[in-house]
């Protein structure tokens, strides 16, 4: 008689057939109704991590300068709904943030003030969704420790209060997250249905909520062939999968009728493990100066001993936080692999999807560890996020300000007989926002604006900026978003003219005076 | 029937996990091959994608690497798959001595192993021996044991030649018995009723020469040290040791086992000339063609060493026996085995030269901090892309295969062993004696004694660590890549605080936990009495070497 000795080894715990909920009795009601009163303590702190944002916003966010791509939004929503989805087509977005934000504007106000509160919406909405989530994977405490965390989070301060659609990506991305998760451990057809919606807003929301859906897509499936699903989950992905292409397609085809953004896509090198790390470093730290991010992220050797401690017996990975790992890294990793492959594009704030999931695999981390130790984790985080918020908050030299406002200012210091010359060209947008000066207002290279922005040639350069200064005293420059061509724009007038006035209102802007004319004397002591 | 929602038991809230879980272990390959594609992409990439440091240096690196890469491919090797169907005739009967071997313990412990071993089931004869050690070990209970033979009513077998330590003892019982097959259990792990039926079906294999089954805690959960030598167990004892079985390159532990009498007297008797007897005398008997199986179910429960003294003594012995094997025994020149033995040899002797590994990667960082010397030159994020998903698939695979049953504690201590290991490669080196003694069992009134003096090195290592950052720190300000090295220190720094802490004088706390009962079947004279009786002062180190 031969003996298997596989009996003798119980089978692994296999997750039991997932049934849907019955529907609860009378008396079941009741009960989940006491218990909702026992949710004091959570509607407290959803309350408290709204007023954080709230109070984040307008204590230090809400009045900040136009940055680009506000004024890029405020410009595009400008127009009517249909040349603004024959903008945003030939631009490399989608439109539903976009036509929102029209809509926004037409009730409530046109000024950028008003196109941010449209943002801080969609982040004050997600304190919730953030919530469900993390209670998927957290405990209640944790997951109320959790919350606080994300309000305080400076990146998504950062972003809740700008004019743009990464707040709301945040947003939809929870809500897609929330039904996956119930999805892949429930299985009943509302979270389908829920799943599937979340996923055609999400697919018109970013470009980037395709690698959300990609990374669901990837761990359903491996789910699947390690026999945790059945089959039929496969199915049912594909089919929201189909719909979401069948979703996509006319705006797709649209967009590749209007050129495929060819002339509008920013012009980005391909990332580096520097810019890799750096997006994990903006979440958690938010955008602090070059000395201190590399600092910080010059301590990634920490990770290993997180990896050890990590270790620990019966400390299972189950499915939910399995996918919250996925969802934390692969999106940005699909990302970071597309933008080698086909094009670069690689910008942290298009990676804002994942940092809710990667605050939540952070934080159950620091839940597993022993007490004292995970308390004392927990405690430094939330104390680094804060602190982080706060310096990006006070910094001037935060590396993503831009304060246009302040160099507009500087510029209404320009007489009838200057000139202003803005570059990179499309940094007139949000330059003339602002300005109410004197002086002409024109580009370098010289942009009509119907077009596409004009490339770079270094040949006519001469002849353009001495077509500018002609006629002139005194050329205020404006420099900022390097297309690769500022160095020489700088080289050139710094070769042929004086310099007689130098700021820098920002990270990345500079406000260059020379003076191009001498028909006109000074006045004496001057 | 009612509907109302019945709050859950306490005992479902408060149920510890279940302590079998190590055995359950299913391989899912997914994992192994990702870890081993993972591991020898980072290998190459560290190898030949980065501009060379320091020559010196940079071999060092490649040389820890090339260790970490083989040690993992040997590890996702042996736990690619379970043993199957083997041989097995539940109503086998031959004779079996019952050797339980006794060496100073307390007499209670003695005690409870032989009722147990006396309620053991088994068709066949079955014949109970204590091999009664301590008068040439020079104990003072050696008579004790031999009256609690009389009182048991089994055979006292009472050395007075000295010799071969514990391989000698059973040598010397199997000169004075005559069973084709006998079993071993050292005088603590008490054998379940079930033992010899669920063991000794085996040998209907011809070919059979042994059969091995887990080393259980009883009092895993005693203290720190108990629970780090049982989180230890688990990984050896579930994912290794079952894969080992499939490779038929199992061996002998030294207790809880079933031997085949003729096939260890071939292979010239338990060997008497190695501290890891059991390893060796299981090499010898597998050259010879003898097969040999892994039964992963409990049989038998023991006790863990309970303070830091005797977990280090029984580390330094396993170190200088598996040592022992690699440059006086090489597996791989041992003609009889097959390739899959020498190799599976080879693995578990060669993890013990991990400490000199360990401690090469320890001193890159001091070398930079005093020198600026690096092996490599790269940017530091690159390389962190490339070792962070390699270090947590690594780790995750470890977890998985062992049915997260390791610890970060049982890392520790086993990365923080260098010193221990470096001393045993030199003593084997040298040919130096070292003196071993039986790891005492006995228990404490849950008080740490202060074995800082065995620590030493880590302490120094943490002291080195901060004069090398005062110095990098004066040469090159908070650079990155002195960021990136202070965070190396403190890996290495934090890998030790939990063996530090355990080596730490600690008051009694003012509660203790009680020792978990014995699981399984429990002897018919009811659950395990331990002994409480503290043990005498702590002995000095067994680390000098011993005059023969």
């Amino acid at each position: 008689m031969a003996i298997d000795l596989q009996s003798r080894v119980r089978p692994a715990d296999v997750p039991t057939a997932v049934h849907a909920a019955p529907t609860p009795s009378p008396w079941a009601r009741g009960i989940a109704a006491v218990r909702r009163a026992r949710r004091a303590p959570v509607v407290a702190v959803h309350l408290l991590a709204l007023g954080i944002i709230v109070l984040g916003s307008r204590t230090a966010l809400l009045d900040k300068s136009i940055r680009l791509d506000e004024a890029q939004s405020l410009w595009q929503t400008d127009h009517s709904y249909g040349y603004l989805l024959r903008l945003i087509a030939e631009d490399v977005h989608v439109p539903l943030y976009h036509v929102l934000l029209r809509t926004w504007r037409l009730v409530f106000g046109p000024d950028i003030v008003t196109a941010r509160l449209f943002s801080l919406i969609f982040l004050l909405a997600a304190v919730p969704v953030f919530y469900a989530v993390a209670r998927k994977c957290l405990s209640r405490p944790w997951a109320m420790f959790g919350l606080v965390v994300f309000a305080c989070s400076p990146f998504l301060q950062w972003y809740g209060d700008e004019a743009r659609m990464y707040s709301m990506l945040v947003f939809v991305t929870l809500v897609s997250q929330y039904f996956f998760l119930t999805v892949v451990t429930a299985g009943t057809t509302r979270a389908w249905v829920g799943y599937a919606g979340a996923a055609l807003v999400g697919a018109y929301t970013h470009y980037f909520f395709f690698f959300v859906l990609a990374s669901q897509g990837l761990y359903l499936l491996g789910l699947v062939l390690a026999r945790r699903l059945p089959r039929g989950a496969l199915v049912r992905m594909v089919a929201v999968a189909a719909l979401v292409g069948v979703a996509i397609t006319p705006w797709y085809l649209y967009f590749r009728a209007n050129g495929s953004a060819s002339g509008t896509r920013p012009s980005l090198p391909s990332p580096s493990s520097v810019d890799y790390s750096n997006v994990y470093s903006q979440f958690l730290f938010g955008f602090q100066s070059d000395a201190i991010n590399t600092t910080v992220v010059s301590t990634w050797p920490l990770l290993v001993l997180a990896a050890l401690a990590s270790v620990r017996v019966a400390n299972r990975l189950d499915r939910t936080m399995a996918y919250m790992i996925v969802a934390a890294f692969v999106p940005v990793l699909l990302a970071f692999v597309v933008s080698h492959l086909v094009s670069p594009f690689f910008l942290s704030r298009y990676m804002i999807a994942a940092l809710p999931a990667l605050l939540i695999v952070v934080l159950r981390f620091c839940s597993a560890l022993s007490r004292p130790v995970g308390r004392t984790l927990a405690v430094c985080l939330l104390a680094v996020t804060i602190t982080g918020t706060v310096v990006q908050a006070a910094d001037p030299a935060s590396p993503v300000k831009e304060d246009y406002r302040a160099a507009a200012e500087l510029a209404e210091a320009a007489r009838p007989q200057d000139v202003v010359v803005i570059s990179s060209p499309f940094t007139i947008y949000p330059f003339e926002y602002y300005y109410d000066g004197a002086a002409k207002v024109t580009t370098l290279p010289e942009w009509n604006r119907q077009e596409a922005a004009p490339s770079f040639d270094p040949a006519t350069m001469p002849a353009q900026v001495q077509s500018l200064a002609a006629g002139h005293q005194y050329v205020y420059l404006l420099l900022s978003y390097d297309q690769g061509y500022e160095d020489d724009i700088y080289q050139y007038f710094a070769s042929n003219y004086e310099l007689t006035a130098s700021t820098s209102p920002s990270p990345g802007l500079r406000m260059l005076v020379y003076r191009v004319g001498y028909s006109e004397a000074l006045p004496v002591g001057d | 029937m009612s509907r109302r929602p019945v709050a859950p038991s306490p005992s479902a809230l408060t149920r510890a996990p279940d302590p079998h879980t190590f055995l359950r272990y299913v391989p899912n390959r997914a994992f192994l091959v990702g870890n081993v594609v993972l591991a020898c992409v980072y290998t190459l990439v560290i190898s030949f994608a980065f501009e060379h440091g320091n020559p010196v240096l940079f071999a060092a690196l490649i040389a820890t690497e090339l260790f970490h890469l083989v040690q993992i491919i040997g590890y996702c090797w042996t736990v690619w798959g379970r043993d199957a169907r083997r041989a097995f005739d539940p109503g086998f009967a031959a004779p079996v001595d019952v050797f339980i071997t006794v060496c100073g313990e307390p007499v209670e412990i003695v005690r409870a192993t032989t009722q147990a071993a006396l309620a053991m089931r088994y068709p066949g004869p079955v014949a109970v021996y204590l091999l009664n050690d301590g008068l040439v070990a020079g104990k003072d209970n050696w008579r004790e044991i031999e009256q609690l033979a009389d009182d048991l009513d089994v055979t006292c077998l009472t050395r007075v030649t000295p010799g071969g330590a514990k391989a000698g003892n059973i040598n010397h019982a199997l000169s004075r018995t005559d069973s084709p097959f006998f079993v071993v259990f050292d005088a603590d792990h008490v054998p379940h009723e079930d033992f010899l039926t669920e063991v000794m079906g085996f040998f209907v294999a011809e070919d059979m020469g042994f059969v091995q089954t887990p080393q259980f805690y009883v009092n895993q959960d005693q203290n720190r040290i108990t629970r780090v030598a049982w989180d230890q167990q688990t990984l050896f004892f579930g994912p290794i040791m079952a894969g080992k079985s499939r490779l038929d390159s199992a061996f002998m532990c030294g207790t809880n086992m079933a031997v085949r009498r003729s096939a260890v007297l071939e292979a010239g008797g338990m060997c008497e000339e190695n501290i890891a007897e059991d390893f060796l005398t299981s090499l010898f008997m597998h050259e010879l063609g003898w097969k040999s199986v892994y039964v992963p179910k409990v049989l038998a429960e023991g006790l863990a060493p309970d303070d830091f003294l005797n977990y280090y003594k029984q580390q330094f012995r396993w170190t200088r026996g598996s040592l022992e094997v690699i440059f006086k025994y090489n597996p791989l020149l041992r003609r009889g085995l097959t390739v899959g033995q020498r190799l599976q040899y080879l693995l578990s002797a060669s993890y013990y030269l991990s400490g000199s590994i360990i401690i090469l990667d320890a001193l890159l960082p001091i070398v930079f901090l005093l020198t600026g010397q690096t092996p490599v030159v790269t940017s530091t994020m690159t390389l962190a892309l490339i070792f962070v998903p390699y270090m947590w698939i690594n780790l995750y695979v470890l977890q998985r295969t062992s049915n997260f049953t390791y610890s970060f504690q049982a890392i520790a201590f086993s990365l923080s062993a260098w010193w221990l290991q470096l001393t045993a490669l030199a003593a084997v080196l040298t040919n130096r004696k070292t003196s071993f003694a039986v790891t005492s069992k006995s228990t404490h009134d849950g008080a740490r004694p202060n074995f800082l003096r065995l620590v030493v090195p880590q302490l120094v290592y943490v002291a080195l660590g901060v004069v090398a950052l005062a110095v990098g720190a004066a040469r090159e300000g908070l650079s990155p890549s002195l960021m990136a090295n202070l965070a190396w220190l403190a890996v290495h720094v934090g890998i030790a605080v939990p063996f530090v802490i355990a080596a730490s004088p600690s008051r009694s706390p003012r509660s203790h936990r009680s020792a978990r009962p014995a699981l399984g079947s429990a002897p018919a004279a009811g659950p395990v009495a331990r002994s409480t009786t503290s043990s005498a002062a702590p002995a000095t180190p067994a680390l000098q070497p011993a005059n023969d």
